[in-house]
């Protein structure tokens, strides 16, 4: 009987160390993943902190000052951002949701399988290409037979890093449509052509759209692709073809610079990115919520 | 007739997508050739040994780019060996041990926003912050108070890859079958030795695909690395020296390399990194891919 007694008791034992054993674990994980997330808060606090104290009216309105002396903003910047993001945009967009359109229609064909499953790889490779291998090849393409940098070549460097994650995008939107709303397009005599536009594409759109704009969060930040294609413009410039200045590229001049007036103003364009990118990533998670397939 | 300019306005919007989605292989391709012939030049001159030596002269224009391939991929190890522990966590966290508890989407929230920092923000930040403490932290444990340099770089690049190979292992844990999972808790088993008995063996060819995404990354990051690398055209000799990786001699010397060798050089640093991005990206996804079935 004592024996039985000294077996419950040990097994009791056992089963409250694995238990102990497994709650030590989850702490430890979740301890960890908090531990991870200390530099994020010491970036962005940083960002936060520094950039709010240049947050004037200069900053904004204001071109590069001449080293040493204070004052001055980054407008050319922002407005180069804006304007070689419109343009890369404008490129982007149709040719990218037209491959996405190609690769979801014909991803369920027999003969068409290898074919797609190799242009989807390259997108994921064109993805994946570093930033500053797209800003060499964009400098051969556009900017050698051009002559110079221009804003029209740092739109092709950010248009070719879109691409793939529009395409990848808007093929996944595309999945989410049930099979009865384009059969019942077709059944109504539509052609190819009209069931895409009228049918698909107005149902697609709120997810396209939200594929877009985190696109253009990823890209907003590159200064990499723009280091060698629009290069940089101490002036306010909205000439296509001529160099441009971009709030990344900007700051990374300003941080690797030994003035300290011009790091200054690195931390109020610093803070300007980041909270242009995180704007556009809640505008996007609204749009997606707004319009999600009810 | 109708039906005829009905057909004709078919087949060519269907041959235009076709174009548009060809665009992307072709795309690709000619990002290859262009690295192919920019190099052409130097290969001639220096061949084989240019993968090899580390010498990396202007001067008598001899270019070895051993130095770089050894910074890219010492970082990236070094990286993957720091982040991997954390993205772990972070996985088992949000993905299985807390999952649906408002801290579990606390952290995979903040964890998104943590890649949706720019990299150049994330180096500015580096020299402002990490660099001075690295120096003390040098000057601490009797090395040269060097501030910028090897284990800088791979700190700041470890903390990038961390969101994306957690997300990454959060999609492979999700695909373990719930049947699996629950029988185990029958048993009487714990939410650790569910993890390690039947989540890992599951997952871990996905892991090591994880791991080879991840590794892409981390060799093409740019920026921050740039800015926190110490830009010296040697070997590391210690830790935390200072040295060069393949994207940071791109950025650094591109845009005024002094002669055409220089700069088919640098053009053949920009193949390799587009081979190894090209070769990492199709492994992990194809090992990925043969775990979702």
């Amino acid at each position: 009987m004592q024996d039985l007694e000294d077996t419950k008791l040990n097994d009791e034992k056992e089963i409250q160390r694995r238990i102990r054993k497994s709650r030590l674990f989850s702490r430890i994980m979740i301890v960890m993943s908090l531990v991870t997330l200390i530099p994020l808060f010491a970036i962005v606090g940083q960002v936060f902190f520094n950039g709010i104290l240049r947050l004037n009216w200069e900053l904004f309105t204001e071109l590069q000052p001449p080293p040493g002396r204070s004052g001055g903003g980054v407008l050319n910047a922002i407005m180069g951002s804006f304007m070689i993001l419109l343009l890369a945009l404008v490129m982007a967009v149709p040719i990218a949701i037209l491959a996405g359109i190609f690769i979801a229609e014909f991803k369920s064909g027999k003969k068409s399988k290898f074919l797609i499953g190799f242009i989807y790889s390259c997108c994921n490779v064109l993805q994946s290409m570093p930033a500053i291998v797209i800003g060499v090849v964009a400098y051969t393409w556009v900017v050698r037979p051009m002559g110079g940098f221009s804003m029209f070549s740092g739109s092709v460097a950010l248009c070719l890093m879109m691409l793939p994650y529009i395409v990848i995008n808007t093929v996944e939107i595309m999945a989410l449509i049930p099979h009865v709303v384009k059969e019942a397009g077709y059944a109504l005599g539509g052609t190819f052509y009209k069931v895409v536009f009228r049918i698909i594409l107005p149902i697609a759109f709120p997810g396209i759209l939200n594929g877009i704009f985190l696109s253009l969060g990823r890209v907003l930040g590159e200064a990499a692709p723009l280091l060698f294609t629009a290069f940089g413009n101490p002036y306010l410039s909205f000439d296509i073809v001529e160099p441009v200045a971009s709030l990344p590229v900007v700051i990374f001049q300003f941080s690797i610079s030994p003035y300290q007036t011009w790091k200054d103003i690195g931390w109020g364009a610093s803070f300007i990115l980041l909270f242009g990118i995180i704007l556009v990533n809640i505008i996007s998670k609204k749009f997606s919520k707004r319009f999600s397939p009810h | 007739m109708n039906a005829l300019r009905r057909e004709k306005k078919e087949r060519f919007f269907k041959t235009f997508i076709l174009i548009c989605a060809f665009c992307i292989p072709i795309i690709l391709v000619l990002i290859f050739l262009t690295l192919l012939e920019g190099f052409s030049d130097a290969f001639e001159k220096i061949g084989y040994r240019f993968f090899i030596s580390g010498d990396w002269d202007p001067v008598k224009e001899n270019f070895g780019s051993g130095v770089f391939l050894f910074g890219t991929f010492a970082t990236t190890f070094v990286a993957l060996i720091l982040a991997l522990p954390f993205s772990m966590a972070i996985s088992f966290t949000v993905g299985e041990l807390f999952r649906g508890t408002r801290i579990a989407n606390f952290i995979a929230g903040a964890v998104e926003i943590i890649s949706a920092v720019p990299s150049v923000i994330i180096g500015f930040w580096g020299i402002a912050v990490l660099v001075p403490l690295m120096i003390e932290l040098q000057n601490f444990l009797g090395y040269t108070p060097y501030g910028t340099g090897f284990f800088t770089a791979s700190l700041v690049l470890a903390f990038m890859i961390i969101p994306f190979s957690a997300s990454l292992g959060r999609e492979v844990i999700m695909l373990v079958p719930r049947e699996y999972k629950e029988a185990a808790f029958s048993l009487g088993a714990t939410r650790f030795e569910v993890i390690r008995k039947v989540i890992l063996p599951y997952v871990s060819s996905g892991i090591v695909g994880g791991f080879f995404l991840a590794a892409g990354r981390a060799i093409g990051e740019t920026m921050a690395v740039t800015m926190l690398i110490g830009n010296v055209n040697y070997l590391p000799g210690n830790l935390f020296a200072p040295t060069n990786t393949m994207s940071s001699i791109i950025v650094n010397e591109f845009a005024e390399a002094t002669g055409a060798i220089h700069i088919s050089s640098l053009y053949g640093v920009g193949l390799v990194l587009f081979i190894f991005t090209v070769i990492t990206t199709v492994i992990g996804k194809w090992i990925i891919k043969k775990l979702t079935f």
